[in-house]
């Protein structure tokens, strides 16, 4: 199983960076990278902020799928 | 199923006894060679080289301290400058090329951390060769003295950098608070920490418990061994047990009080 995510298309349409980002969600630019990358998956809790932040769904931004999908 | 778990169960045991059976023999072949090796002239040998390798570096104890103290400071002064470099970079440069500068800046910090660790370390083995009250009765106080100075300088030159390193890592990450000369830094650090940089932390303090919990054994095991045949004493076997039991139990009462909590909560 794994979670793929669209956090990079929904920050650049919000014309931010990660820094900005980050600061919006209060964490760190790197917890943002590592998120965009898919090398962490974020808590129910971050994933929600940055969904309000983007003005979208969980759903939008995080898709998940099992392997064999 | 209740099968299959009475044979995994079997073999668990087995697995285990085998290990037991072949480190009891492994510990008796490698006892008797030691005892047959260190009871005659190889014994001797080896505690006549020990004493001399000791008393080469009481006598050069001044240098080497002053010689790890300069490696300490010019390393130190270079780690700190490239330091100061990089979290200008990390402050100028956005996303992508951000990841790539941070990673150099947890890299050299990781350098810099384990040169200023090394050279305490290097600065309490190399003065307690002479940190005995036989050694200095036997007209070597001035020197002990001497000793003791260039160690003070090395401790408080390491001790000064770490602060001085933790500024330097704030004036990029503004958001990580915490006074580095407080005791209660690394709880005030790890609270300004966010989601993903502490499961960075736990598993790092996870990994480090594993590897603890691996090293002790053996560092009781070489101790036992080396009081069994050069009478080094009790005090390090003491030390290491002690060591073990604090980190084996702290372990286990941070794991039961955290789970109480959840609990109660």
């Amino acid at each position: 199983m794994a979670l793929l995510n669209h956090l990079k298309k929904y920050r650049s349409e919000l014309g931010i960076n990660q820094t900005e980002l980050g600061r919006l969600a209060g964490v760190s630019r790197q917890t943002i990278s590592l998120i965009e990358r898919g090398d962490y998956s974020p808590s129910v809790t971050l994933a929600l902020k940055l969904a309000k932040i983007c003005r979208v769904t969980v759903e939008d931004i995080f898709v998940y799928y099992e392997e064999d999908e | 199923m209740m099968k299959d778990r009475n044979v995994k169960r079997l073999n668990s045991y087995k697995k285990m006894g085998l290990y037991m059976l072949v480190s009891a023999i492994g510990g008796g072949i490698l006892g008797a060679a030691a005892f047959v090796m260190l009871e005659g002239s190889m014994g001797e040998g080896i505690e006549a080289g020990a004493s001399y390798v000791l008393e080469g570096i009481q006598r050069m104890m001044v240098p080497a301290l002053a010689a790890i103290t300069i490696i300490s400071v010019i390393y130190g002064e270079i780690n700190l400058r490239k330091q100061k470099m990089i979290c200008g970079k990390i402050l100028e440069m956005e996303d992508e090329e951000c990841d790539r500068w941070e990673y150099e800046e947890e890299k050299t910090g990781a350098y810099g951390t384990v040169v200023n660790l090394i050279s305490q370390v290097l600065c309490i083995l190399v003065l307690s060769v002479g940190y005995s009250i036989k050694y200095i009765g036997e007209g070597n106080g001035v020197n002990m003295l001497a000793a003791c100075v260039v160690f003070l300088v090395c401790y408080v030159y390491d001790g000064f950098w770490q602060v001085r390193f933790v500024k330097t890592v704030q004036t990029a990450h503004p958001e990580k608070m915490g006074d580095p000369s407080s005791r209660k830094f690394r709880e005030q650090w790890l609270e300004n920490c966010d989601e993903a940089e502490k499961e960075v932390i736990y598993r790092s303090a996870y990994k480090s418990y594993i590897q603890t919990s691996k090293a002790i054994p053996i560092l009781l095991l070489l101790v036992m061994l080396g009081h069994l045949f050069f009478n080094t004493g009790i005090m390090a076997i003491v030390m290491v047990a002690v060591i073990w039991m604090v980190v084996t139990v702290s372990y286990l009462n941070s794991c039961v009080s955290l789970k109480g909590q959840k609990i109660r909560e």
